[in-house]
């Protein structure tokens, strides 16, 4: 018995000796910067100052900031426009190549194609479609009598070009949505027919019903993804005239973040902004899976 | 039986038809990118038509 748990205890300590290079790794470079970012955010630090210990001082100015609300908006507008979209052109594409017809691979290499592509050149790419005088966007909408706005130079119309330029990486959701239907009973579709479902009944009482836990991922990786949105707004705002051009009009919530932390080294506040959107994220986060039973259907349940 | 063999042929019809637009649409910017890669100078990348 007691050699045994010597044996146990020397196994132990050798899993624990070849995990711990990673165990490392995490504390200096996940646990340590999140907790030094708390400890942070009740500090007032300049980074060339000494930190001053201000409690609840940054979290008070939060609520007290315009911009701070500014930004939420900007971001929240951003996220309402961009989730939805991203989700019925991610399950359009998906039922247009389920159907097992020949090319569905190429049509699915073409889709998938801009999602690989870095997104500092996807920024800069759109910026010259959504370039007012000789974007190609504009130069469409012109040949069909439109006459288009001025995208990413309007205050108007920043943010909506930016959530739209969303929709040319769809690829991942798309392919996620095929999964779902991959996963679907072929069964259940059949048996709908037969009882005389037409397409559009199919898709409503079969096939959105089946694909809800899908919608459900996608849905909560997607709007965590939208209120971090950073690269974007920092490339593209103003047509890259810089933070949140034109007047603060893009002024994403990351965006302001990195303003407050690396253009005003207020590293403290920064730190206090960056905590309030993990709130932020977390309590929407609970609220969705909260919900999630009342339109979330499992093959089992 | 001939009307369903023609309903077929017009839902792939209208499938291929959906699918060859939208790829288009994607497809465009990014040959646009590939094709300004190999231009040289401002007159010639900012030319308008583009």
């Amino acid at each position: 018995m007691r050699k045994r748990s010597i044996l146990a205890r020397k196994e132990n300590l050798e899993g624990y000796l070849f995990i711990l290079p990673w165990i490392i790794g995490f504390c200096v470079f996940t646990a340590g910067p999140i907790l030094f970012s708390v400890f942070l955010s009740f500090h007032e630090w300049h980074i060339f100052d000494d930190m001053k210990w201000i409690g609840l001082g940054n979290y008070k100015m939060l609520f007290t900031d315009p911009l701070f609300y500014h930004s939420l908006k900007v971001t929240f507008e951003y996220a309402i426009i961009n989730v939805p979209l991203v989700l019925i052109v991610g399950l359009l594409l998906a039922l247009l190549l389920y159907p097992k017809v020949k090319g569905t691979s190429v049509f699915r290499t073409i889709f998938y194609i801009p999602s690989i592509v870095p997104v500092v050149a996807t920024a800069t790419l759109w910026i010259w479609i959504y370039n007012p005088e000789y974007g190609l966007l504009n130069f469409f909408l012109e040949k069909i009598g439109i006459d288009g706005p001025d995208w990413l130079y309007s205050t108007e119309w920043v943010v909506p070009a930016i959530a739209f330029m969303g929709v040319w990486t769809v690829g991942p959701t798309m392919i996620i949505y095929l999964a779902g239907l991959e996963d679907i009973p072929q069964v259940y579709w059949d048996a709908a027919k037969v009882d005389g479902a037409n397409y559009w009944q199919r898709l409503r009482y079969i096939t959105l019903p089946l694909l809800s836990p899908t919608t459900f991922f996608l849905f909560i990786t997607n709007l965590m993804g939208a209120l971090q949105t950073f690269a974007q707004a920092y490339i593209m705002g103003g047509g890259g005239e810089g933070f949140g051009a034109p007047a603060n009009a893009s002024l994403f919530y990351c965006l302001y973040l990195y303003e407050q932390g690396w253009s005003w080294f207020n590293m403290g506040y920064a730190s206090a902004l960056s905590w309030i959107l993990t709130l932020i994220i977390f309590v929407l986060t609970l609220i969705i899976f909260k919900t999630s039973n009342k339109w979330v259907y499992y093959e089992r349940s | 039986m001939k009307k369903g063999i023609y309903l077929k042929y017009l839902r792939t019809l209208f499938l291929y038809i959906a699918l060859i637009t939208l790829s288009i649409a994607f497809i465009m910017p990014f040959l646009w990118m590939v094709t300004t890669s190999l231009k040289s100078g401002e007159d010639e990348i900012f030319s308008y038509p583009p």
